[in-house]
């Protein structure tokens, strides 16, 4: 039997990802299509883990019956199968595989506005010449459409691409748009759970997570919203995207809402830069309102939902726009009574007055078995008001919806977060206008300042 | 560690006050975690735990009639079972995450101790099959019963079968016993898996130490399923 190159080429694996029977796997050792890699390796002292790079306490001991010994083993990248110190990985060295050459993948017929050409442009620029590239674009510009031309050119001269992301839910948006648009291209999507896993698609679609997962693969990696990342896990994303790209690689990073290091980096000219202030139906973002409530915290803690957010839902310009409730915790949104539910039945109602007002609303958050199936119902219509965490703050697009989020002020919505919740309302050119109240007891800074980015940007677009 | 060696969350610096009780409870998780596991506090079943009346449950009297009668004492568990537990404890086995087992060190002890303090008490863990050790690299009966603080000796072997999740109960009844002598089996026995389920898996291990001249058989598991 052949040995395809395709399912092992660009990876670190375990041996039992590398699905060879014995014979066929020491034939190919002796072959030296693999190299041998240690699991767990020391530098100077100090135990890293070789796929995942974590040292420190995520490697801990283990009293390991399979060499009866006690060693480490890594906990960090463990969801995709335990690596430990007696283990090897396993790089592929043999030939390299051969990617088609598309003369012509690109089946999407759509129009770029001006500004998403410009863009595009530069994109498709800086994949040509493996070079660097950020590209802001506020919510709603569109982002996945400018990625389009680049991805052609690349798949043009046989190269591989990737796209990450740090979130499933933004993967399992993008599969089918990418099919649409590259139907004669091997696309496969990559996430903890996704059905497909060999990850041997020319065009992949993944969490930032499956990163870990290559190795030299890559000629072209798109990483989407950089800010997603809390500081703490910038070091192992940094070490992952490395390890995925060739030695000759574009990257390009995708941002809503640049951090302070990107808009350091901007400012210094040192990563090149494009900026689409614009949504693509040409409608400015919508500017977030605040209104105050006195006793917000006493009456969340106590259950019930404060006077200011009934006022609001009852004034809304458009009642029959979908509502997107943002609170700060899990467990402020379990404790909510009953009466604080059902004091939004009518509002429910007058958004969709067929279903009865109970299922009509829902909570939805990160841990929960049937986020999928409530995000799918909430933009079906089925759903009228949806209580969320962050979970939703970015990556999913619904059309139209006003947004509201109780406790504004609280930590959990940064300025970046808080940029990206607006960024919901007001996306379809149908509805391109919506309402995004901030309720809080008190402003924070981040509120503050994500008022004021909002502003930069529709001024930015207005100088167009 | 600064976060909780589950969900990754940072722990709260203020000691919490469970740990003011409990100084040695679950300190690597935080307070979420560790207060999500669904400790026993009832009897239950007197021979088997299970968590419906204080009579002998109707599982138990159906074992009793069967070829099975009389092979297993009565079996003790620390915890019950709900969501937060099936997924921490698959992590922990079938991930092959050993740390987390760690946790249950001082509880599981203090179960043992309590029902089984007589010395001539043995632990016996369930064992792994061949294939899966090599799979996972850890039992993690066995891991349990290093924390009993008892003799821990290996005496029984595993055939390789199919996943025993899988299987409805029924079939488990009936299906062969999948369990071998590999030495001297102890006349003082404790049982030690990580889960009580149907009753069928230690009732195959009793056995075949029954049948090998063990006069008392004992379970001692961390969750009543
Ligand atoms: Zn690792
Ligand atoms: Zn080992
Ligand atoms: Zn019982």
């Amino acid at each position: 039997m052949e040995i395809e190159p395709k399912h092992f080429s660009g990876k670190r694996l375990l041996r039992r990802e590398i699905p060879l029977s014995s014979p066929l796997f020491k034939q190919a050792l002796q072959q030296q299509c693999f190299k041998k890699i240690l699991g767990i390796r020391k530098e100077k002292g100090q135990a890293y883990c070789s796929r995942c790079n974590a040292s420190g306490a995520h490697l801990q001991p283990i009293a390991c019956q399979k060499c009866e010994q006690t060693h480490l083993y890594c906990r960090n990248c463990i969801q995709m199968g335990r690596v430990s110190a007696c283990e090897q990985l396993y790089e592929w060295t043999g030939p390299e595989p051969e990617w088609p050459v598309h003369a012509a993948p690109c089946a999407w017929d759509g129009e770029l506005t001006v500004h998403q050409q410009v863009a595009a442009d530069a994109i498709d620029r800086a994949i040509q010449r493996n070079e660097k590239l950020l590209a802001h674009a506020v919510c709603g510009a569109g982002k996945t459409e400018m990625l389009f031309q680049g991805i052609t050119c690349a798949l043009r001269q046989g190269k591989r691409v990737c796209l990450a992301t740090p979130r499933a839910d933004v993967v399992r948006e993008l599969l089918p748009r990418f099919h649409e648009a590259f139907p004669n291209v091997t696309i496969q999507a990559l996430y903890g759970g996704s059905p497909d896993k060999t990850g041997e698609g020319q065009l992949i679609l993944a969490t930032t997570h499956q990163l870990l997962r290559f190795y030299r693969a890559f000629d072209v990696l798109i990483i989407d919203e950089i800010d997603a990342f809390p500081y703490h896990a910038d070091s192992m994303l940094h070490f992952a995207s490395d390890k995925a790209k060739k030695t000759a690689c574009a990257s390009i990073f995708l941002t809503a809402t640049p951090r302070k290091k990107e808009k350091r980096a901007i400012k210094a000219k040192t990563l090149p830069y494009v900026f689409v202030p614009l949504r693509f139906h040409g409608n400015p973002l919508p500017v977030p309102s605040s209104k105050i409530c006195f006793g917000l915290h006493k009456k969340l803690k106590q259950g019930s939902l404060p006077k200011g957010l009934l006022t609001w839902l009852q004034k809304r310009k458009n009642p029959t726009r979908q509502v997107l409730l943002f609170l700060p915790t899990v467990a402020l949104a379990d404790s909510l009574k009953k009466d604080a539910i059902s004091a939004l039945h009518p509002f429910a109602k007058k958004i969709h007055s067929k279903n009865t007002a109970e299922t009509l609303i829902s909570t939805v958050h990160a841990a929960d078995k049937e986020r999928e199936e409530k995000v799918q119902a909430f933009r079906n219509r089925e759903i009228a008001i949806i209580l969320t965490t962050t979970i939703l703050e970015r990556g999913v697009t619904f059309p139209s919806v006003d947004v509201a989020i109780l406790d504004a002020a609280h930590d959990v919505f940064d300025e970046a977060g808080l940029v990206q919740i607006a960024g919901r309302a007001g996306r379809s050119p149908a509805d391109p206008t919506g309402e995004v109240v901030f309720f809080h007891e008190g402003r924070s800074t981040a509120m503050d300042q994500a008022v004021q980015a909002i502003q930069y940007m529709n001024r930015q677009a207005r100088k167009l | 560690m600064n976060n909780c060696m589950y969900c990754g969350e940072p722990k709260s610096a203020r000691p919490m006050w469970s740990t003011l009780f409990w100084p040695e409870r679950l300190t690597s998780l935080c307070e979420s975690c560790a207060s999500s596991f669904p400790l026993l506090t009832n009897q239950g079943c007197p021979s088997c735990m299970k968590q419906a009346g204080s009579d002998i449950c109707s599982d138990c009297l159906q074992w009793e009639t069967s070829d099975y009668q009389a092979v297993l004492d009565k079996n003790v568990s620390l915890y019950s079972y709900n969501y937060f537990i099936r997924d921490y404890v698959a992590q922990w086995k079938y991930r092959g995450d050993y740390a987390l087992g760690k946790v249950f060190e001082q509880a599981f002890r203090q179960l043992f101790q309590r029902h089984f303090s007589n010395q001539q008490y043995f632990a016996v863990p369930i064992p792994l099959s061949d294939e899966r050790m090599q799979e996972r690299g850890f039992n993690q009966a066995a891991e349990l019963a290093d924390f009993t603080g008892a003799t821990q000796i290996e005496v029984l072997g595993r055939k390789h079968g199919e996943k025993q999740s899988k299987r409805s109960k029924r079939h488990r009844m009936r299906a062969d016993n999948p369990f071998y002598l590999l030495g001297e089996s102890p006349r003082y026995t404790v049982l030690i898996d990580d889960i009580y389920t149907t009753g069928a898996t230690l009732r195959h291990a009793a056995q075949v130490l029954k049948e090998n001249g063990a006069q008392k058989i004992a379970a001692c598991t961390l969750i009543r399923g």
